[in-house]
C-alpha cells in the first residue's frame, strides 16, 4: 500500500471508529495530501480508539502495531511512516 | 457465549485481533457473562489458549485479563453487590434485546442507538449494570456498518426513514413506557426514532452534527432534513441533549438541535477536576453518577 492509500485508509478507519477528533481537528485535508500531520492529542482518542486504530492497521495492511507502540508514535504521520518502513 | 468467546480467541494470533474479539464480545455480553468470563480468565491456571509463540503467551494472557478487569471495575461503580441478570435475545438480525425475567407490564423499554463502536460510550455490561432488570429492558440498535447510520440500519433498511418504522414493528409490546437513548452518532437516530416507536423520553449524549459532511455520501435524506421532518413529532416528549463541557463541537450541535426542538433541555456534563469531552458518560461512571444520571434523564424512578 502506498503512502497516499495508507493516509486514506487511516482516515476511513477513524471515520468508522469511536474517534471523533479527526474532522474537528481541521487537519484532515492536509493529512490526506501529505502536507500536514495530525498529533494524537488532536484526535481525542481514548484507549478504545487506540485499539480500533491498531486493529484497522493490521486488518488493512497485515502489519501489527500494538496499542502501547502506537501511543508512542504520537501522530498519524508517524503511523504512516512506521507502516511504510515495515512494508519494505 | 463464554465457550464461544474462548473458542474464538483460541484462533487469534495477534494482540490486535485478540482486542477485536474482546471488544466485540463486550458489545453483546451481559454483566453475568462478563463476571463468568473474568472469573475463568483470572483462575491461576488460565493462560491465553491461542497458538502464539510460547514467549508471547504471558503478554496475550495479561492483555486479555486487563481489558475485562477494566470493564468489571467499572461495573462495580454501579454500587451493586452482584451482576445484574439480563438475558440476551435476538429480536431481528443485528438487533438484540437484553431482558429481565419479568413481564413487560409496568416496566420500561429502552431503545438504544450506540455510536460507531457499537457501544454507548462504554462496554455494554457496564451500561446494563447501571440499570435494573426488574425495571428496564434494553434493545441495542447498532449500525453494524459503522457509518454513523447514514446507510440506515442494515438489514432493516438502507436509510433511517426506511429502517426505523421496521424496527418499531420488531419491538416487543406491553411496556408501561418506551424511551430512546443515543450516544455520539446514535444521538440523532434516538431523536428520530422517538415518535416512531412511541417513546415519551429521549436522551441524546454527544449527538453528532446535523451537517456531518459524511452524510453527503449516504443514502436517503440528510440528517438535517430528517430532523426537520421529525421535530414536530417530538412535541410533548421529554428531550435531553447532554454533552461534555470541554466538547464545544457537541455544545454547538446541541444548540443547533434546540433550534429545531425548542423544548429540549441542554445538559452540560462538567467537573472541576476533569475535562469532559465527547465521551461524556464515562466520567460519570467513576464518580458513581451514571445511575442517577440515567434515572433523572430517562425518568427511571
Amino acid at each position: 500500500m502506498g503512502e497516499g492509500d495508507l493516509r486514506q485508509m487511516l482516515v476511513d478507519a477513524i471515520d468508522g471508529s469511536t474517534i471523533v477528533g479527526l474532522r474537528r481537528s481541521g487537519l484532515m485535508e492536509g493529512f490526506l495530501d501529505g502536507t500536514a500531520d495530525i498529533p494524537f492529542a488532536a484526535l481525542e482518542m481514548d484507549s478504545m480508539g487506540v485499539m480500533e486504530l491498531c486493529i484497522a492497521v493490521e486488518v488493512n495492511t497485515g502489519i501489527e502495531v500494538v496499542p502501547a507502540e502506537l501511543v508512542e508514535l504520537g501522530s498519524l504521520g508517524a503511523v504512516v511512516a512506521t507502516i511504510l518502513e515495515r512494508q519494505q | 457465549m463464554i465457550d464461544e468467546f474462548f473458542g474464538h480467541i483460541a484462533r487469534v494470533t495477534s494482540i490486535n485481533m485478540l482486542n477485536l474479539a474482546i471488544i466485540d464480545a463486550l458489545n453483546v455480553m451481559t454483566p453475568t457473562e462478563v463476571i463468568d468470563m473474568t472469573t475463568a480468565m483470572h483462575h491461576e491456571d488460565w493462560r491465553f489458549p491461542g497458538k502464539v509463540p510460547a514467549e508471547r503467551i504471558e503478554e496475550f494472557t495479561d492483555n486479555a485479563r486487563a481489558i475485562v478487569s477494566h470493564t468489571v471495575r467499572a461495573m462495580y461503580n454501579a454500587g451493586k453487590p452482584a451482576p445484574e441478570r439480563y438475558t440476551r435475545f435476538m429480536l431481528t438480525e443485528g438487533v438484540r434485546i437484553f431482558a429481565g425475567t419479568t413481564e413487560p407490564a409496568g416496566r420500561v423499554l429502552i431503545v438504544a442507538f450506540p455510536g460507531n463502536g457499537g457501544r454507548l460510550m462504554m462496554p455494554l455490561p457496564i451500561i446494563l449494570q447501571h440499570f435494573s432488570p426488574g425495571q428496564v429492558d434494553v434493545v441495542m440498535v447498532p449500525d453494524w456498518k459503522k457509518a454513523n447510520y447514514r446507510f440506515g440500519i442494515p438489514p432493516l433498511g438502507n436509510t433511517l426513514e426506511e429502517a426505523l418504522p421496521k424496527l418499531s414493528k420488531h419491538l416487543p409490546g406491553g411496556y408501561a413506557r418506551i424511551v430512546t437513548l443515543g450516544t455520539s452518532s446514535g444521538g440523532i437516530p434516538a431523536l428520530l426514532a422517538a415518535p416512531i416507536v412511541g417513546a415519551d423520553t429521549v436522551l441524546a449524549v454527544g449527538a453528532g452534527s446535523l451537517d456531518d459532511v459524511r452524510w453527503a455520501k449516504g443514502n436517503g435524506r440528510s440528517k438535517r432534513q430528517l430532523m426537520e421532518a421529525a421535530a414536530p413529532g417530538l412535541a410533548g416528549r421529554r428531550v435531553t441533549l447532554a454533552y461534555g463541557a470541554q466538547s464545544p463541537e457537541d455544545e454547538v450541535s446541541a444548540d443547533v438541535l434546540t433550534r429545531l426542538v425548542p423544548h429540549a433541555e441542554k445538559v452540560k456534563v462538567a467537573f472541576d477536576d476533569t475535562e469532559v469531552k465527547h465521551v461524556a458518560l464515562l466520567p460519570l461512571v467513576n464518580r458513581e453518577m451514571l445511575r442517577p444520571f440515567f434515572e433523572k434523564y430517562l425518568g427511571l424512578h
